[in-house]
């Protein structure tokens, strides 16, 4: 079975001097072609258990595994690479290179070739209804909710099947916010994806297929 | 190669960091090639010091405190000059231009004084500072003095060419012939050094006034004196007890022993600079990258949510530091040239040793960045 499979899973933040504990025993099956919205106070371990999926640490105890693959034990790089993209709230993109380029890097990074990755971005950067004349701007030259479409456009150009969105609406107003999610559910119903959001917004979670209430570090519910 | 190209685009785009980042290096390059020059000036102002040096000596008498009179037997002069090998060695091996007077009084011509010179100027009267000069007939010249011919130079005004004169001194006479005049002291006769040694198949005693000479290599000033201080006694010698010999020698090496301390006390500083300077030129290459790194600290957190490999962020990272500090370089060391004026083969390597040190530095710091933790800093805000 194709999902993100989480089992039971803790974390704690540790330095010098104390360890905090951020997640306390999470159990979740994220399926493809849904889209799940993760609400909760702030402090309760929403962006951790965000961060954990998209294997960019590994969980303490308990474990992460996609088509069946623990976290821990495969290689997290090629899984960020080719598997899971995150979109967070800011700085997404590289300040110094154009729409376009940001949004071919990771095929880049794959080696395409430098117009043929950037037919392919375009592509995705019209599907997520940005415009030819703005692919040349630097980032800066973007609104906020354009900036995080072409985030977007990043993570459908990789390819990534899981899809993490840390308060992917925060900085934006309402139109834009939903202009957002409705893109993020389509990659969900039309791509098959496997979209995850973290969010604030009442309006957010009520689009969503599946809501997951987290508090204290454990899922409620 | 198309991830080359947009990371040199946003390399163009960091106007301020890459220029920076150049001018860092250009300027380390410059400096290491400043600090080659300086040292090697000063090498060759040591080499230099050391080939236009004339270092003189003098016999003295064995206190140091008589020098015009010395009575020497004229055997040392002949040592002096290599003409005697006892001992089993050639002393004009380590000097030369040897200078000795000896003088004899003649009865006749009445109240005359015969004055052996192995050169003209062993003779402070007839030198330009002594005042006198002596001008040779046609056909002759000053190397005359180093042979034993019956010749002599007599007072201005007194004689021709070809002329002889006839001279004795109670114990020998001998016919003289005439080639020059001099303009120094009247009743003074001057003749080859060695024209009475063996004058009839027989040897007159006759002893050296003074001796003084040059060392003939500078370089080789330590065997010089080793071989001189083994006939003649050491002046600055602390130890003054057990048999002196009669004669002394004074070495005027105290100048130049002085300046060389000074030239060589320079060169040292110099060479304790290099690991200093390279020292600092690394820091500067640690501290610069630091910086520039943690400016886009945001960028290297996207790169990893990216997948990319740390391995794959140092190369791409140090490769931007890389082609900076090549061109940094390039221009440094053109610039470098035109400051010096000049080119070698160690001002490069110095180069590259400034270039190596920045780019250790920068490494550094790479390799730091390349540890970041993401998820402490995605969740720091702007
Ligand atoms: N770098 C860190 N070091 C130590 N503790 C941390 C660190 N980051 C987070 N925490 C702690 O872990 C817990 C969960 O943090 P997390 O950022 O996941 O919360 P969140 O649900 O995303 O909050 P918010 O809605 O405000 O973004 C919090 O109690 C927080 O104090
Ligand atoms: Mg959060």
């Amino acid at each position: 079975m194709e999902s993100l499979l989480v089992k039971d899973i803790t974390y704690s933040y540790r330095n010098k001097y104390q360890t905090v504990r951020a997640l306390g025993g999470v159990s979740v099956e994220f399926e493809p072609g849904k889209m799940y919205t993760i609400v909760g106070s702030s402090g309760c371990g929403k962006t951790t258990f965000l961060s954990l999926l998209a294997g960019l640490d590994v969980p303490e105890s308990g474990s992460i595994e996609w088509k069946g693959e623990s976290t821990a034990k495969m290689d997290r790089d090629r899984y960020r690479r080719e598997s899971a993209s995150v979109i967070y709230q800011n700085f997404n993109l590289f300040q110094h290179l154009t729409v376009l380029e940001n949004a071919a890097y990771p095929l880049y990074m794959r080696g395409m070739k430098k117009n043929e990755a950037e037919a392919k971005a375009r592509e995705k950067l019209l599907a997520v209804g940005l415009k030819e004349e703005q692919f040349d701007r630097l980032p800066n030259m973007l609104s906020g909710g354009e900036q995080q479409r072409v985030a977007i456009a990043r993570a459908l150009a990789s390819g990534s099947r899981i899809i993490l969105a840390d308060e992917p609406t925060g900085n934006l107003d309402s139109e834009n916010g939903r202009n957002i999610v409705e893109i993020l559910k389509r990659l969900a119903h039309e791509e098959n994806c496997c979209v995850v959001i973290v969010t604030h917004d009442q309006a957010v979670a009520d689009e969503a297929d599946v809501v997951l209430k987290m508090r204290d570090g454990k899922l409620e519910g | 190669m198309s991830m080359r190209h947009v990371t040199i685009s946003a390399m163009m785009r960091r106007k301020r960091w890459t220029l920076l980042l150049l001018f860092i290096a250009l300027l380390e390059t410059c400096a290491a090639m400043v600090l080659c020059s300086l040292t090697a000036r000063q090498e060759a102002a040591l080499e230099k010091t050391v080939d236009d040096t004339v270092i003189s000596c003098v016999i003295t008498d064995s206190q140091g405190t008589n020098q015009d009179n010395l009575h020497m037997a004229t055997g040392f002069v002949d040592l002096l000059c290599g003409l005697r090998h006892e001992r089993g060695y050639y002393q004009d091996e380590h000097i030369k231009n040897v200078r000795s007077k000896a003088s004899i009084k003649l009865i006749a011509p009445k109240e005359y004084t015969m004055v052996c010179l192995l050169t003209p100027d062993s003779d402070y009267a007839l030198t330009a500072a002594g005042g006198g000069s002596m001008i040779l007939f046609d056909g002759w010249d000053a190397s005359v003095f180093a042979g034993n011919q019956e010749v002599c130079v007599i007072p201005q005004g007194l004689a021709v060419d070809g002329e002889y004169i006839e001279i004795d001194n109670g114990n020998f006479s001998v016919s003289l012939r005439i080639i020059g005049t001099h303009t120094g002291s009247a009743k003074t006769l001057y003749c080859p050094f060695h024209t009475m040694d063996f004058h009839d198949g027989q040897s007159y005693m006759i002893t050296a006034d003074s001796c003084s000479f040059d060392i003939r290599d500078t370089r080789r000033l330590d065997e010089a004196k080793a071989s001189l201080y083994e006939v003649f006694a050491d002046l600055n010698a602390d130890d003054q007890s057990g048999i002196r010999p009669a004669f002394a020698v004074r070495i005027n090496d105290d100048i130049l022993r002085n300046t060389l301390e000074e030239i060589r006390g320079n060169i040292r500083t110099l060479h304790l600079l290099i690991p200093a300077l390279l020292i600092i030129e690394g820091a500067v290459g640690f501290f610069a990258a630091y910086l520039s790194t943690q400016s886009r600290l945001r960028e290297y957190a996207v790169m990893r949510c990216l997948g990319m490999t740390r391995g794959k962020i140092f190369r791409l990272t140090f490769g931007e530091y890389l082609a900076l500090a090549v061109v940094g370089a390039a221009v440094g060391t053109v610039i470098g040239i035109v400051i010096n004026g000049t080119l070698s083969l160690r001002m490069l390597l110095y180069a590259a040793g400034a270039i190596s040190a920045f780019l250790i530095g920068t490494a550094i710091s790479v390799s730091r960045i390349t540890r970041i933790n993401v998820m402490k800093l995605m969740k720091t805000e702007e």
